[in-house]
């Protein structure tokens, strides 16, 4: 564990994209307690004003409050990325590692899923699923998790394939333990590193994938504070209110920037066949 | 009765294609039939599996009994009689008219096969523009920066690649839009008619991220290939360094990026979505924006796939042509 500790702290990218997520974090968790939700409706008054001269970050169309929209949406992103990460893993996992261990009809019926919902390239399934069903945080998690799991249970198949061959799996079996607890205690910890570095990029997909449905007016109702729902403001509005676009635009570039970077850190510190160790 | 027979037999080539060899041209394409069945049985099951009524989502749930009526009529969910459809009919329905070619647009009660086909060519163009321009950068890119490993053009070609991948398509595309055509006012704004001076934008918004995908991978495949022990013997029996280069390192990396920039097209295709929004370009991705828009679903199943099946063809291209320049691999019984 030290020497995983140090490896992290060695390695500099990494360090970045940790710095930028808890940052990201922190402002995501304690930001709107100091913004105060005041700003997030609309204010007619202040349709429109530019930054500067005391008006914080300005305002969007009917006087939101770029600023209060910013740190809610940044809660809004992580949140959202969290829940979806977290129950794709769950469903990949799960139906990732039953395929690998056991095979047989049920891996070949799941393979074939996988394959239809490969099918659909990029966000063209998500969009699809979050156009037949009304716009609410509930649906964007659905559309997304319906689609999330496939990378997940691949690679875990993969990974549970290749190891149940393995010397200490056969001993296991051979001192009598049930096929549940070989899977659970003695294959899935060596899924856990290739599953956390795919989270940490799978995070930055989420994200940006959150922010194209909003952008496109499918992902979270109109009026919820969000990045894409600002950046659609300012595209809407570029001639006017440039700034409308540029703010929510770098905060998404940053965090899934942070994201990749966390992942390729991540990625050379957990994978043994990397260089560094 | 029909109708279960079609859905049975539509279930069973999806699963039964998981037994064909996709080593052959043969069994690619079944494979490729059969993952496209599914993709029908996915786009016109939504319909009923998502939690929610569609209905509701489409009229609002203060609409009239008689237009809640007609618009399940017009998804297929139930019948003149005003009876509910079993799911098979459903299917039926919607893989006959598919078929025929006769799904009509809820809004302009045009057959959605002719929109598509006319609004397909410029998406085309654009994402063939994108791919261009991934191409002629990325793999330049990649080799470069392999090239001069752990130096200063390494880490700045690496660093376009991590930003290229980070900035998003709807992030750059209104940046362009900002210092292009409202302050510089070089570049038409929106739209499709300056021809080509419309196209250099969207397109750089497009290709900008895959170029960065590609310098990624281009330069992690050359740092790998450099390594192995074939450029080491070639190096060691004197051959001319631009040999080994050119002949041994660069044909064998360029391997995997071929891979990726079919499986990207696809990806281009879909992402086309946004592009357009943001430029007003008006391909396919537009046309799907506007029908989701107006819950035109007829017209957002066509386009959903269409999009799918030109992926599926793509791939089916990338694997010969990955056959054709890999001799490790064959695809379609060629034997060397």
């Amino acid at each position: 564990m030290m020497r995983l500790k140090s490896r992290i702290l060695k390695h500099s990218l990494l360090k970045v994209g940790l710095v930028i997520f808890i940052t990201i974090a922190l402002v995501g968790i304690f930001g709107p307690l100091l913004v105060g939700s005041g700003g997030i409706g609309p204010n007619l008054s202040h349709h429109l004003l530019p930054p500067g001269n005391g008006n914080s970050l300005g305002f969007g169309v009917n006087g939101i409050d770029v600023l209060t929209w910013l740190v809610y949406g940044a809660r809004m992103s992580l949140m959202i990325s969290l829940l979806v990460t977290l129950s794709s893993i769950v469903i990949g996992t799960t139906v990732g590692a039953i395929c690998g261990f056991y095979g047989g009809v049920t891996d070949a019926i799941a393979m074939r899923i996988i394959d239809i919902v490969l099918a659909f390239p990029g966000l063209l399934l998500v969009l699809y699923l979050a156009a037949v069903m009304p716009p609410s945080m509930f649906t964007l998690i659905f559309a997304m998790s319906a689609t999330g799991w496939v990378a997940y249970a691949r690679l875990v198949r993969a990974r549970v394939y290749e190891i149940k061959n393995r010397e200490f799996v056969v001993a296991a079996m051979a001192l009598g333990a049930s096929s549940f607890r070989i899977l659970v205690r003695h294959i899935l910890p060596h899924v856990v590193g290739p599953v956390i570095v795919q989270a940490s990029y799978g995070l930055s997909v989420i994200i940006l994938a959150e922010a194209s449905l909003t952008f496109l007016g499918l992902g979270l109702p109109i009026g919820t504070p969000s990045w894409g729902g600002l950046l659609d403001q300012g595209v809407a509005n570029l001639f006017t209110a440039p700034y409308l676009a540029v703010f929510p635009g770098l905060f998404i570039a940053i965090t899934v920037l942070g994201f990749n970077f966390l992942g390729d850190g991540l990625r050379d510190v957990l994978d043994p066949r990397s260089p560094i160790n | 009765m029909i109708a279960w027979v079609i859905l049975f037999v539509s279930l069973a080539l999806v699963l039964l294609s998981a037994k064909v060899a996709t080593n052959t041209l043969a069994g690619r394409v079944i494979s490729l039939g059969a993952v496209l069945v599914g993709a029908t049985l996915v786009v016109s099951g939504s319909l009923r599996l998502v939690p929610g009524d569609p209905i509701d989502h489409i009229l609002g749930d203060q609409a009239q009994s008689s237009s809640r009526e007609l618009l399940a009529k017009d998804l297929g969910l139930i019948d003149d009689n005003g009876k509910r459809v079993s799911f098979p009919e459903q299917y039926k329905n919607f893989i006959t008219s598919l078929f025929s070619l006769d799904i009509k647009s809820f809004v302009t009660r045009r057959s959605t096969i002719d929109m598509v086909a006319e609004r397909l060519p410029y998406t085309m163009v654009l994402a063939l523009c994108a791919m261009i321009i991934a191409v002629m950068l990325g793999p330049l890119f990649g080799v470069l920066a392999s090239l001069s490993y752990r130096r200063l053009p390494d880490h700045l070609f690496s660093l376009f690649a991590l930003v290229g991948i980070s900035v998003p398509s709807f992030f750059l595309g209104p940046l362009l839009l900002l210092v292009f055509a409202i302050r510089l006012k070089l570049l038409p704004i929106s739209g499709a008619d300056d021809g080509f001076f419309s196209l250099v934008l969207p397109s750089i918004a497009m290709g900008t991220a895959l170029a960065a995908m590609l310098t990624r991978m281009s330069r992690a495949s050359m740092l790998e290939v450099l390594s192995e022990d074939f450029i080491r013997t070639a190096k060691a029996k004197g051959l001319a360094p631009h040999t080994v280069f050119f002949k041994h390192a660069l044909r064998n990396a360029l391997i995997p990026v071929v891979t990726l920039v079919g499986l990207q097209f696809g990806v281009v295709l879909a992402g086309a979505v946004v592009t357009e929004k943001i430029f007003n370009w008006p391909g396919l991705g537009l046309l799907l924006y506007e029908s989701i828009q107006k819950l035109d679903m007829p017209l957002v199943q066509t386009c959903v796939l269409v999009i799918a099946f030109i992926y599926g063809l793509i791939n089916l291209i990338t694997d010969i042509v990955y056959g054709l320049i890999d001799p490790r691999i064959s695809i379609g019984g060629a034997k060397k």
